[in-house]
């Protein structure tokens, strides 16, 4: 694996204090650059010489509406399609295919029927892939539900063993593509608080592509607005994660963001 | 009304565990096929299931909820018909209406059944068919599978294959009978060539169709996870083609039957088709009979097991799911 091999200098920015060398040197969260990404289906430009930085542990929202490309940004950085143009880079290092520390959560949990939800979260295998499976499960509050069939599980739920499944893995990049979707209103915030909670335990750099506005605003630490596959305005947010639900200052912004949306 | 089912509880133990459906697992699925008509064709086989002939087991155990519990006039009649028939079958064999030549009376075909298996001819010729029947599935199914995985694989890397035999699907295999005794003669190569050319359509057909429509997004999914190729296949690819990679062995099995039956009535001295032959040669037409249906006793008996791996595979499946699965 590449990965572990080849890795500029991002330590010295990580390791601040003696909580940050406790952890696992592999699994520090890694930036992600493109650089001028172009990209077209046929005739139709999907990405337009697009520019990003993601810094390493950063939450990015891309809000835009349907066929902005947000999909095909994901895809790019996940490896799953190609570039025309440009260059995608995370932690410094070309993506030309999969890598094993990103996962990609879509808007179906893709979960295989003919597997219990524990085979299902621990698909991948591996030594004692039964305990890091059941332990992640724990960490989605889906633990009792570890030897039941995909059917018999709700959409919510679905969409949360599909998020364990991710971690398994202790993934440095999570990528999201509107995993909220199919989700009703109460399973929704549920997993936005999982998230919330997820991100300071497992330290990925995280993009999440959505439509919703709120959503955006409740997770992320920058929000961009995606437009004719390129990004037409970002805002960061200052807020504590904590504090969001009730601040002014974020209606406020939710009204400028939906403005350019 | 709940009644003590044995079932298996997610680790392979046996479990007593009330059951408010069906009791015998045979049972929900023919009720299924009831619903079906389009179905009945290739289920025919499974008719000739205890459970379905006997409709009064049903209710004495207690009844099942699905199918309601027939009157007892209801069941009289069911019944009526095949015995009226085979009792006025026999009177008119006896009295001579029915000349042995033309059909041998109910009775005649009980006695030469006894009478070929205390010689060992009826054992002898159904093992050898049996032999040839299992060898010709192993033969041509096996190659339509692993055809039909080899097919698929390029389409599955998003790629498009040409080679599409339609033209040999549609013709029936059966006809090409003189060739194949003028190239293997009349030989048990040439049964087996029948029997596997048969069963190679469809297995090679459905493992392919099954592939194909497996879900992309699971098999992405799989590669994100890192899975290697051959686990893809394992836990993936072929898991999901696996219904229809079973309808299209249950059709096999029919087309193997027809093919046996021809091929040893062409070109084999052993064999249930064989038997036939010579007997109706003879004008034995008991032992025509006898053999029809020992036929029809292997091809349910096939048929059985064909269900039998499907109930056991496909355990996920909605459809094989009992209520109690659900609810949890």
């Amino acid at each position: 694996m590449k990965w572990t091999a080849i890795r500029p200098g991002r330590r010295q920015m990580e390791v601040e204090g003696p909580a940050a060398v406790q952890l696992d040197p592999v699994r520090e969260s890694v930036a992600i650059t493109l650089d001028d990404v172009t990209r077209s289906f046929g005739r139709r430009d999907v990405l337009r010489a697009l520019s990003l930085h993601i810094a390493p542990n950063e939450f990015v929202a891309v809000v835009g509406r349907s066929g902005c490309g947000k999909t095909t940004l994901l895809r790019t950085i996940a490896g799953l399609e190609s570039v025309d143009h440009g260059q995608v880079a995370i932690d410094g290092v070309p993506v030309v295919g999969l890598r094993r520390d990103l996962q990609l959560l879509c808007p179906e949990p893709r979960l295989l029927p003919w597997h219990r939800i524990i085979a299902n979260v621990g698909i991948a295998r591996g030594q004692g892939w039964r305990g890091r499976a059941l332990a992640a499960l724990t960490e989605v509050e889906l633990r009792e539900r570890a030897d039941d069939w995909p059917s018999a599980l709700s959409v919510g739920q679905k969409q949360r063993v599909a998020l364990a499944r991710a971690l398994v893995s202790r993934p440095r990049v999570l990528l999201m593509d509107e995993p909220f979707d199919a989700l009703g209103v109460p399973a929704r915030s549920e997993l936005q608080q999982l998230l919330i909670r997820l991100r300071g335990d497992y330290r990925f750099t995280a993009v999440l592509a959505t439509r919703d506005v709120r959503e955006a605003l409740t997770l992320a630490d920058r929000v961009l607005i995606m437009r004719d596959g390129a990004v037409a305005k970002e805002f960061t947010i200052q807020t504590p994660l904590q504090l969001r639900r009730a601040s002014p200052a974020l209606a406020h912004l939710e009204q400028s963001i939906l403005a350019a949306v | 009304m709940k009644q003590l089912h044995p079932r298996r509880n997610r680790r392979g133990l046996k479990l007593m565990t009330p059951v408010e459906e069906a009791g015998h697992p045979w049972e929900s699925d023919l009720a299924a096929d009831d619903a079906v008509p389009s179905d009945t064709l290739r289920d025919e086989p499974a008719r000739f299931s205890a459970v379905r002939l006997l409709p009064a087991l049903r209710s004495s155990r207690g009844g099942a909820p699905v199918a309601k519990p027939r009157p007892l006039g209801d069941m009289a009649l069911t019944w009526l018909l095949p015995v009226l028939l085979l009792a006025g079958w026999e009177a008119a064999s006896r009295l001579g209406y029915l000349a042995p030549r033309i059909l041998p009376a109910p009775s005649a075909v009980v006695l030469a059944f006894r009478e070929n298996l205390q010689n060992g001819a009826l054992i002898h010729h159904t093992l050898i068919s049996i032999q040839r029947a299992l060898v010709g599935l192993v033969i041509g199914g096996g190659l339509g599978f692993m055809l039909g995985i080899v097919n698929s694989a390029a389409a599955i890397g998003g790629k498009r294959t040409g080679l599409t035999p339609r033209m040999l699907r549609a013709m029936p295999h059966l006809a090409v009978i003189p060739l194949v005794i003028l190239w293997f003669g009349r030989d048990e190569s040439a049964a087996l060539f029948l029997i596997s050319a048969g069963v190679f359509f469809p297995v090679y057909l459905n493992t392919r169709n099954g592939i194909r429509s497996v879900d992309r997004g699971l098999i992405e999914m799989g590669r994100v996870c890192g899975l290697s190729t051959g686990a893809l296949y394992a836990r993936i690819i072929l898991p999901g083609a696996l219904p229809s990679i079973l309808a299209g062995l249950r059709y096999a099995l029919g087309v193997m039957w027809l093919a046996l039956i021809v091929a040893e009535t062409v070109s084999a001295k052993w064999g249930i088709g064989s038997m036939i032959k010579n007997a109706g040669a003879a004008a034995q037409t008991d032992v025509v009979l006898l053999g029809i249906l020992d036929f029809a006793l292997l091809a349910a008996l096939a048929d059985m097991a064909v269900r039998w791996i499907e109930r056991r595979a496909l355990a996920w499946h909605p459809s094989t799911q009992t209520g109690f699965e659900v609810a949890r």
